[in-house]
């Protein structure tokens, strides 16, 4: 059992710092007693659902958050990570799809729809979901859930077993070095991929000091909180960086920070130089999927010439050269089962011989992967994927708008944006047009940049002419 | 207004449409009566105001603690007002 797991190294830690917020300490002690005292406090209310409740967590960066994780993972129940952002409509689909009982929220983020709050443990609301006719059936091994963006129009929930989830933490803890002695600062989601496979459980099993950072990663708050904490380790997505270096040579020498952690692709090369020069430290590019856990690691950034090299227990396939690059492919410990809400999705994506094909192109250089493009229609702003289907099937429901294409573009920031062209009357409001696509998706899959045209250019296949629509947004 | 309120709100009208994604002009922040959400103003051009606000007045500005109060124009003046106005901590 993954909590067994997890309970082991909270109690060989003992006093030690584990997790902190901006409110918040508890120790390594303190979190496996205050977890187990909300673990029964929630088994209170879990009498209807009988064993493995589905408990959908929603909340961002906490120590509370923390504690509920495991406290749901110690009541039996298996804990859904839904990401912080999603709205109303949004998490009542993912209920819908995947069966929730119950759902964990932040008070004054909205509430799920159809449903009563009947607890408040730590600070956080508890609410019962209605009951379904049907509900897919979980797989006797799943003991915690996620969510990819998917590329079929709806966030897809990946089943992981307790084994998976732990060798994710303990590969990463060998591959990285990760120890005792480590302070990390996270910014990212702990529901994210990133926060959750270089941060979470690895933090926990390796003994080292958790500290979680909230809300948007403005270079103040990460510099204050980098100060505060005497971070060895900063994750983070690209945006963070990007403010980082935005502060010029007032950005001050981190002399205690080893490692800066990012999400792949869409880090800007400018950051990275002027990062390094500005704190000596190179960053990191995380490679991995939702499906597979983490993948590589660059233990020198700064020679490796891609993300590095597979982790431990990971199996990876990719092209041979920059000229011919493949398909990359990959099997690792830390596999998900199967999508719950998409049955037979995930194991037509594996081949015969049990690799993921992960959809990104590449390369192997010297043993490290070169990501050269994409095969599928994921969009990367910022180190968050955005399914261009599932936006532009939001988009096309609009009133007033007759067709939609969503693209990813170069701002004029020099960064990543989403972008949307529709077709549709010259006088479309498109304060509206924003409000219901916000009402129904996460506040980050609202294109930020719109063009309305008549009508949308296709190709003779009926395609979209994306040369021509991206021009559209070319200054 | 004071010469001095109308001055901090120009610059800061044209902090918030430089950092936004796309080209925007201060009629069209206007007809969405200066309200950021309205439009569409993504995190990632909250966190370039806001680096920007830090960097040319010298205020701090925390999305968590400030949260609503950097959500519009009008608030977002007053806010930077208010710090200006602040003695510097010891």
């Amino acid at each position: 059992m993954l909590i067994s797991l997890i309970e082991e190294a909270l109690w060989e830690h003992g006093d030690s710092v584990a997790v902190t917020d901006a409110h918040t300490a508890l120790g390594y002690r303190e979190l496996a007693e205050e977890s187990a005292r909300v673990a029964k406090e929630l088994a209170a209310h879990l009498g209807p659902y009988g064993e493995r409740a589905r408990v959908g967590i929603r909340g961002g960066n906490s120590t509370a958050y923390v504690v509920l994780y495991l406290a749901v993972l110690r009541a039996g129940c298996v804990p859904f990570l839904l990401d912080r952002t999603s709205g109303p409509q949004e998490t009542e689909a993912i209920a819908e799809d995947c069966g929730l009982d119950l759902l964990l929220y932040e008070p004054g983020t909205p509430p799920p729809v159809y449903s009563s709050v009947v607890a408040s443990p730590q600070g956080m609301l508890l609410s019962a979901l209605p009951s379904r006719a049907r509900r897919p059936d979980l797989c006797d091994t799943t003991q915690v859930a996620r969510f990819t963006s998917g590329s079929t129009g709806r966030p897809h929930c990946v089943e992981f077993s307790g084994r998976a989830v732990h060798r994710a933490a303990v590969n990463w803890i060998e591959g990285t070095g990760l120890g005792a002695d480590d302070r990390i600062l996270c910014f990212a989601s702990l529901s994210n991929g990133l926060a959750f496979n270089t941060s979470l459980l690895p933090a926990f099993l390796a003994g080292a000091r958790l500290h979680l950072g909230h809300g948007l990663p403005t270079a103040s708050r990460v510099v204050r909180m980098l100060e505060q904490t005497g971070a060895t380790r900063l994750v983070g997505f690209p945006a963070l960086y990007d403010s980082l270096v935005r502060r010029g040579p007032a950005l001050p020498a981190f002399s205690g920070l080893r490692m800066a952690i990012s999400s792949a692709a869409p880090l800007s090369p400018e950051t990275k130089e002027r990062f390094i020069a500005r704190t000596g430290v190179a960053i990191q590019n995380y490679y991995g999927a939702a499906e597979a856990g983490p993948l590589t690691f660059a233990a020198d950034p700064v020679t490796d010439p891609g993300l590095g090299k597979p982790l431990p227990g990971v199996s990876l396939r990719a092209g041979r050269s920059a000229e011919e690059p493949e398909a990359v492919e990959v099997r690792s410990e830390s596999m998900g089962t199967r999508y719950l809400n998409a049955p037979g999705l995930l194991e037509s994506r594996l081949t015969p011989d049990g690799h993921y094909r992960t959809g990104d192109l590449g390369y192997l250089a010297g043993g490290s992967l070169v990501l050269t493009g994409r095969t599928s229609q994921v969009i990367n702003i910022g180190g968050r994927k955005i399914d261009a289907v599932e936006v532009t099937d939001v988009l096309r429901g609009a009133e007033g708008v007759r067709d939609a294409v969503v693209l990813h573009v170069t701002d004029r920031h020099g960064g990543d944006a989403l972008a949307a062209v529709l077709a549709a009357e010259p006088s479309l409001d498109t304060v509206a047009l924003r409000r219901h696509v916000g009402a129904r998706l996460a506040a980050h899959k609202v294109p930020t940049l719109v063009q309305v045209v008549p009508r949308i250019p296709r190709g003779s296949s009926g395609k979209p002419a994306m040369a021509e629509i991206r021009q559209m947004f070319d200054r | 207004m004071t010469t001095t309120q109308d001055a901090l709100r120009a610059r800061i009208v044209r902090i918030v449409l430089d950092s936004v994604e796309g080209e925007l002009t201060e009629t069209e922040l206007s007809a969405a009566e200066w309200s950021l959400s309205n439009i569409g103003y993504s995190s990632l051009s909250y966190i370039r105001m806001i680096d920007t606000v830090e960097n040319e007045l010298g205020v701090y500005l925390d999305p968590e603690e400030d949260g609503e109060r950097i959500a519009s124009v009008d608030d977002l003046v007053q806010v930077v007002q208010e710090r200006l106005q602040e003695p510097a901590s010891a």
